[in-house]
């Protein structure tokens, strides 16, 4: 992967659409429709969310959106509710990092923790109060622990593998 | 550009939040026009699945067939035993295909002594099953036909022996079936021998329980379940599994269909039901034919081998 700036501008835009297109494709296969286990992470709003804590400048809100909402739409969830959910949560982590200032992992997951807890409970709240047809809360609510467990490999994968890190870590 | 605050940077903070504003609010209106006008919404998202599913399917197909394969490879451990019940289940079989052969040929005989009439239009599409919903609490396939091949909403999908699901939601090429083990899904079923009606729920378990049984003392476990027609939903007489008893003592229905392995489904197409207009007019001595002025709905009463008579007067 080249370190120049205009490359790296170019690239990880694509990188994005092309995680996010595995994802989509993962959860679409139809390999999963007799059994009825856990369900599986959010690994959309896990990258999107790790992503936007280091390299925010590589992560337009208009291409989370753009895939937010194309994930509404194939994976049958409400339309635009989820998506406005994740580019909430994104936006909100994109304030949070202090430019220039190292934060630990825990403090991070922490923060990314209560984040989603926050979104699903919203998310479920507001399809409460529209009367949206809807699963049990507890089958609902299930998705949180995973999507956190999710979370750390997102990170390693996204700083060792794909070599998106803070400049600061960068620099040293 | 959070992290990016030197000074070149700070003109586009103002137009980059109208611009998050401007997101969030078309977001919040798409929400908001699905719960109050679904089936427009939905026919966008059948637009949308129907533009991008079928593109990457070719990707998508490499990719089941080689899970199916590890699968495959995971019964091969088990190959004995599996043959041995095989080789026991044909022996009983073979004794049920004796009594099938002997049966089907008295049905004909009976059917033709009573000059039955079947019903001749059950013909049926066959798909190929694309994709799954994606979801864990949305049980449907997607099919790679679709109102090109002449697929409507709200017929019915079955796999080689039972009923899997209907038709809902058709795009150009692709068409998506919600199964019967979705929420969503509520089917009118004859439970046989006793004949009783009922409605079968999808609840997002394997097994869909029912519900409103006339006389629920008369069903027992094992008893067949069968699609009763009602209300034109699905053709009647559709095998859809066996009742059995739940862990929380409700009679659920162990599907004849066979979730962990749809690959191609048929879609039956049925027409739309025959509607019974009016209810029939009085019976009264034929109408001598010198009396043309005669209230149309006289002529109803024709004998039998006309039925449009009612339509002609």
């Amino acid at each position: 992967m080249g370190s120049d700036p205009l490359s790296r501008w170019l690239t990880a835009p694509g990188i994005y659409l092309g995680l996010a297109t595995l994802f989509l494709m993962v959860r679409l296969l139809p390999f999963g429709i007799a059994d009825q286990g856990w369900p599986g992470p959010d690994l959309m709003f896990c990258l999107s969310a790790a992503w936007v804590q280091r390299r925010p400048d590589l992560l337009p809100l208009g291409l989370i959106a753009a895939v937010a909402i194309l994930g509404d739409f194939l994976l049958q969830r409400p339309p635009g509710l989820w998506a406005a959910l994740t580019v909430l949560g994104t936006e909100y982590l994109r304030r949070q990092v202090i430019p220039g200032q190292m934060q630990s992992f825990p403090a991070e997951f922490l923060i990314f923790a209560l984040l989603n807890g926050a979104l699903i409970l919203t998310n479920w709240l507001i399809l409460a109060l529209f009367v949206v047809p809807q699963p049990s809360f507890g089958a609902v609510l299930a998705q949180w622990p995973v999507t956190l467990l999710a979370y750390p490999v997102c990170v390693f994968v996204l700083i060792h593998v794909l070599r998106i890190r803070r400049p600061i870590d960068m620099a040293r | 550009m959070s992290y990016n605050r030197d000074p070149s940077q700070e003109i586009y903070r103002p137009l980059r939040r109208i611009f998050l504003g401007g997101v969030l609010l078309c977001l919040c209106i798409l929400f908001i026009l699905w719960r109050i006008d679904s089936p427009r919404v939905e026919r966008m998202r059948a637009a949308v699945v129907d533009a991008v599913v079928p593109k990457v399917s070719w990707v998508l197909k490499p990719v089941t067939i080689s899970f199916e394969m590890a699968g495959n490879f995971r019964t091969y451990q088990q190959l004995y035993r599996q043959n041995q019940d095989l080789r026991r289940e044909l022996q009983q079989m073979k004794a049920w295909k004796e009594a099938a052969l002997q049966l089907e040929q008295q049905n004909a005989q009976l059917l033709d002594l009573n000059n039955l009439q079947l019903d001749p239009k059950l013909t049926f599409v066959t798909g190929v099953v694309l994709a799954d919903s994606g979801s864990p609490f949305r049980q449907s396939v997607l099919l790679n036909i679709g109102a090109r091949d002449g697929i409507r909403d709200g017929w019915a999908a079955m796999d080689g022996i039972g009923v899997v699901g209907r038709i809902s939601g058709v795009g150009r090429d692709s068409a998506r079936v919600i199964l019967l083990t979705d929420t969503n899904s509520t089917i009118p079923v004859r439970i046989q021998p006793s004949s009783q009606h009922a409605l079968m729920i999808g609840d997002n378990s394997p097994l869909p329980y029912t519900d409103f049984i006339e006389t629920p003392e008369l069903v027992r476990p094992g008893d067949r379940v069968v699609t009763s027609g009602d209300g034109g939903l699905f053709p009647p007489d559709l095998l859809v599994g066996q009742i059995v008893e739940g862990r929380d003592g409700r009679l659920r229905v162990r599907l004849a269909a066979d979730y962990g392995r749809m690959e191609f489904l048929r879609v039956l197409r049925s027409g739309a039901p025959e509607k019974v207009d009016g209810p029939g007019g009085l019976i009264a001595p034929p109408v001598p034919p010198s009396l043309p002025d005669e209230t149309p709905d006289l002529n109803a009463e024709a004998p039998p081998e006309e039925p449009e008579s009612g339509s002609d007067g």
